[in-house]
């Protein structure tokens, strides 16, 4: 029940993009922050009739492109030449990757000559900070606020676990723009793209409160994951190696005997749909399992009607109809943010995420195992593999026509069941409070204990 | 220059032989003896709900009610949704369900919410209160025989349609705008929803009359999938199909009484449905100009000359023909009448005409007036608000 007697406190602005659900997601959090909405900057009720047409069409651009690789032959050839624009350079050997880059200029030229975002600072009327999710619209306050004394301050929430130069400015020593950065990976890229050290703050990557619990705390997080661990780990092996640190971390005196037979897969369609061939896929070879109750699946449609029509299509040629709301949910809603509650309510009954290695690969530090399917675009790239580094995702071991045989020994033997804990301990999972404090107190810390980061 | 007018001209003429043709067979059907018969007594009909969202008096309301509550269907319900207790159809539904006691009526007062489909919100809440396991939604100005009910379920029966949907047969004309709007839906609306459907299984699902499965419309999280968009019908059959279920007709028509539509109404309701269409297949719309040669042989005239003229003789006879069949095959009770008969060549030039500005329309405007409020639609017929905050529907539906 809303509590009429809390107030909302004031600490920002929120602006996001709709470029995906990536940006949006970062955002969803945030939103307590600000008495107002989040800002969708280029969608209908947010940036000038000009400025709309211009994002619908990059949002179309965008769409299209994270299909394009599922098209046959021209579609791969032009996947190729796409990613080789958005390539990251790599990282060693280490070198001062400060000047711009093409895509830096051109940003700089929508800004500058075709005014991109020009509205934006007119709409943002108060002097509050701003929290930006996507660099076109920080990029463009950065740029309109240049010069001038004072002035609010921006910050730029960053969604990967490594980034394009186009994510900071031309001149990155005269930029104004604060980093938050989900971790150190991006930090030091961001110092070799020339970003002072003083407007880089390593708080993690914002997750859902409603996942976690309270700061000092992680109460809903805790329970959560003792019981995921549980139905993960049917046979033991996890708790033989783990269980002393489990009982440490998690505040429990005995595991608990697990009393749940199934175990929840939640396979999330991407934003733009392009995973939604791999749903039948998964229906198929998990239809036994699914009508013997064994396994519940969730299946994160996201906001696009086409995608869950099609979801529902393959439900139907799998004869599974039946079985919907019963061993088969479908996390859909039209309003992105009422599909992020939803998806972020279905988080805590899930055991395993299966994404592609998007800004969901941060939701890693909610203890959940991730399976990755293929990335798309080299920051998916570079988000896969910093998930291995710290060993929370797997890839999967077979195709997902055969998932049933392979998520089954992935289970038996313990490997889902560490991936979960390995994401608990080594990812930030307090990026919310964390940015919450730096915006009221101006204070920031990193810590090392995982029950801190 | 000429050829550009008579390329079209050709095809056109033979797609409305062709939907002629499709309507004389899958013509209403007479005896009603001969196909009680054909029902086979072992079906076990499921029970279903009758949603009718009414809002004010329409032509022959009584009657119209009337023919739902003597179906020959073992067990249904009837749910009203009206806005408010003031509504003047509100006795007539009283006065209608007192003399079926034996059918169990509700009426909901569901109040307006002018930010969604109003239609979609009455049926939303009638959909919560009723126990059917099918769902009929039938508008108030629907007219049924005895056995239509039975005759919709046996398709959902035999064939595991999930939707099935209605030609429907415009009739009861006492003006001369109701007899254009009777005729258009006979020739234009009915004649494109069993030619599309019988050649091309392409569903054209029209609202006035659907039959639903109750599970399957949950999957999709019920009628308010549909909140935000006008064109509420056509997309409930684009779903459906496209989400793996099957959508259907046997071609059991439905009635549609409009005894005295004026000229402004008929102008009013045309308009709407064109810009609805225009905003959800526009290739499929400005192909529609073929369905009006009258049209294109008078710009032919005004383009090539007099050579035209005869062309234009033999278009309009041709059309005016075409559609008499109709007349004659599908609007019973208005053929009966002597007035229609003699208005009927005038009448289909007349509109004709008209039908060619409402086929402007959509490109100018995309407002249109529909249940007491005017609403601005946009790609796939999305309702368009100013809204205080970000709502992201997607227009992609």
């Amino acid at each position: 029940m809303k509590n009429w007697l809390m107030k909302k406190p004031d600490l920002a602005r929120i602006v996001a993009v709709h470029m995906g659900l990536g940006h949006l997601r970062a955002a969803f959090p945030l939103r307590n922050f600000s008495e107002k909405e989040i800002i969708v900057w280029g969608s209908r009720h947010y940036a000038a009739p000009g400025e709309k047409k211009y994002w619908r069409a990059i949002r179309r651009v965008y769409y299209f492109l994270s299909r394009v690789g599922s098209y046959p032959l021209l579609g791969k050839l032009a996947l190729k030449i796409i990613l080789s624009i958005q390539r990251i350079p790599p990282f060693y050997p280490r070198k001062d990757l400060s000047s711009p880059n093409l895509a830096v200029k051109f940003l700089k030229f929508l800004i500058s000559k075709a005014g991109l975002c020009r509205h934006l600072s007119e709409h943002l009327s108060d002097n509050l900070p701003v929290i930006h999710t996507f660099y076109a619209t920080a990029i463009a306050l950065d740029m309109i606020s240049a010069g001038v004394p004072g002035g609010r301050e921006n910050y730029l929430l960053v969604c990967d676990a490594d980034v394009n130069r186009v994510w900071v400015p031309e001149n990155p020593v005269t930029s104004r723009i604060k980093y938050l950065v989900p971790c150190t990976q991006v930090k030091k890229r961001l110092l070799s793209y020339g970003v002072r050290p003083e407007n880089i703050f390593m708080t993690g990557f914002p997750l859902p409160t409603e996942n976690i619990g309270t700061e000092t705390g992680l109460e809903i997080l805790k329970i959560d994951l003792l019981a995921r661990l549980r139905r993960l780990d049917p046979g033991g092996k996890f708790f033989a190696y783990h269980s002393h640190s489990v009982n440490h971390l998690l505040g429990v005196k005995r595991i608990p005997e697990v009393q749940d037979s199934h175990f929840t897969v939640m396979f999330a369609i991407g934003g733009a749909g392009a995973q939604t061939d791999i749903v039948r896929r998964i229906l198929r070879s998990l239809n036994r399992s699914i009508q013997a109750g064994q396994v519940r699946l969730l299946l994160s449609c996201g906001v696009q009607r086409r995608v869950l029509e099609r979801t529902l299509k393959y439900i139907n040629q799998e004869n599974l109809i039946t079985h919907l709301d019963r061993h088969i949910y479908l996390v859909f809603s039209d309003d992105v943010f009422n599909y992020f509650e939803q998806f972020n309510r279905w988080l805590r009954q899930t055991d395993v995420l299966w994404t592609k290695p998007s800004e969901l690969s941060f939701y890693c530090a909610l203890g959940l195992p991730i399976l990755m399917a293929d990335p798309i675009g080299p920051q998916e790239e570079l988000n896969k593999r910093w998930l291995m580094e710290i060993h929370a995702g797997l890839v999967p071991p077979g195709p997902p026509e055969y998932c049933s045989e392979w998520l089954e020994d992935l289970r038996e033997n313990g490997r889902l069941a560490e991936a979960a804990w390995d994401g608990f301990l080594k990812s930030r999972k307090l990026g919310t409070f964390k940015i919450k404090r730096l915006l009221e107190q101006g204070q920031y810390s990193e810590e090392l204990s995982p029950l801190k980061q | 220059m000429k050829i550009a007018f008579i390329i079209p001209l050709i095809i056109s003429g033979f797609y409305l032989v062709l939907m002629t043709f499709m309507t004389v067979i899958h013509r209403p059907r007479r005896s009603r003896g001969a196909r009680k018969s054909n029902h086979n007594q072992d079906f076990r009909y499921p029970p279903v709900s009758i949603l009718k969202p009414i809002r004010g008096l329409e032509d022959e309301l009584e009657a119209n009610l009337e023919s739902f509550y003597r179906l020959d269907y073992p067990v249904y319900e009837i749910l009203f949704a009206i806005d408010d207790w003031q509504d003047k159809a509100v006795e007539i539904i009283r006065r209608v369900s007192e003399k079926y006691p034996h059918v169990r009526t509700s009426i909901l007062a569901t109040g307006h919410n002018s930010a969604e489909n109003p239609k979609i919100h009455k049926l939303d809440f009638m959909e919560k209160q009723c126990y059917g396991r099918l769902l009929w939604v039938a508008d108030a100005n629907v007219r049924v025989e005895a056995d239509t009910l039975k005759c919709l379920v046996e398709e959902y029966l035999k064939k595991g349609a999930r939707v099935i949907f209605s030609p429907i047969m415009g009739t009861s004309s006492r003006t001369f705008a109701s007899l254009m709007e009777n005729t258009s839906l006979n020739f234009f609306t009915s004649g494109n929803v069993i030619t599309l459907w019988k050649l091309f299984s392409i569903p054209i699902v029209v609202g006035k009359s659907m039959l639903l499965d109750r599970l399957a419309l949950k999957t999709l999280g019920g009628f308010r999938y549909f909140k935000n968009y006008l064109a509420e019908d056509y997309l409930i059959g684009k779903s459906f199909q496209q989400s793996g279920f099957r959508v259907s007709t046997n071609c059991t028509w439905v009635a549609n009484i409009s005894q005295r539509a004026s000229l402004k109404s008929f102008y009013r309701r045309m308009a709407r449905w064109a810009r609805l269409r225009y905003q959800l297949n526009r290739p499929a719309y400005l192909s529609e100009i073929l369905l009006n040669p009258l049209i294109l042989s008078l710009s032919g005239l005004a383009l090539s000359g007099a050579g035209f003229w005869k062309l234009l003789g033999l278009v309009v006879s041709g059309k005016v023909f075409l559609e008499y069949i109709n007349f004659l095959v599908v609007d019973v009770l208005d053929r009966s009448r002597l007035t229609n008969h003699l208005l009927f060549p005038f009448m289909v030039v007349v509109k004709d005409i008209i039908l060619f500005v409402v086929y402007l329309t959509p490109f100018f405007s995309t407002t249109v007036e529909w249940r007491g409020g005017r609403i601005k639609v946009g790609r796939n017929s999305l309702i368009c608000h100013p809204a205080r905050y970000e709502k992201l529907a997607y227009e992609e539906a």
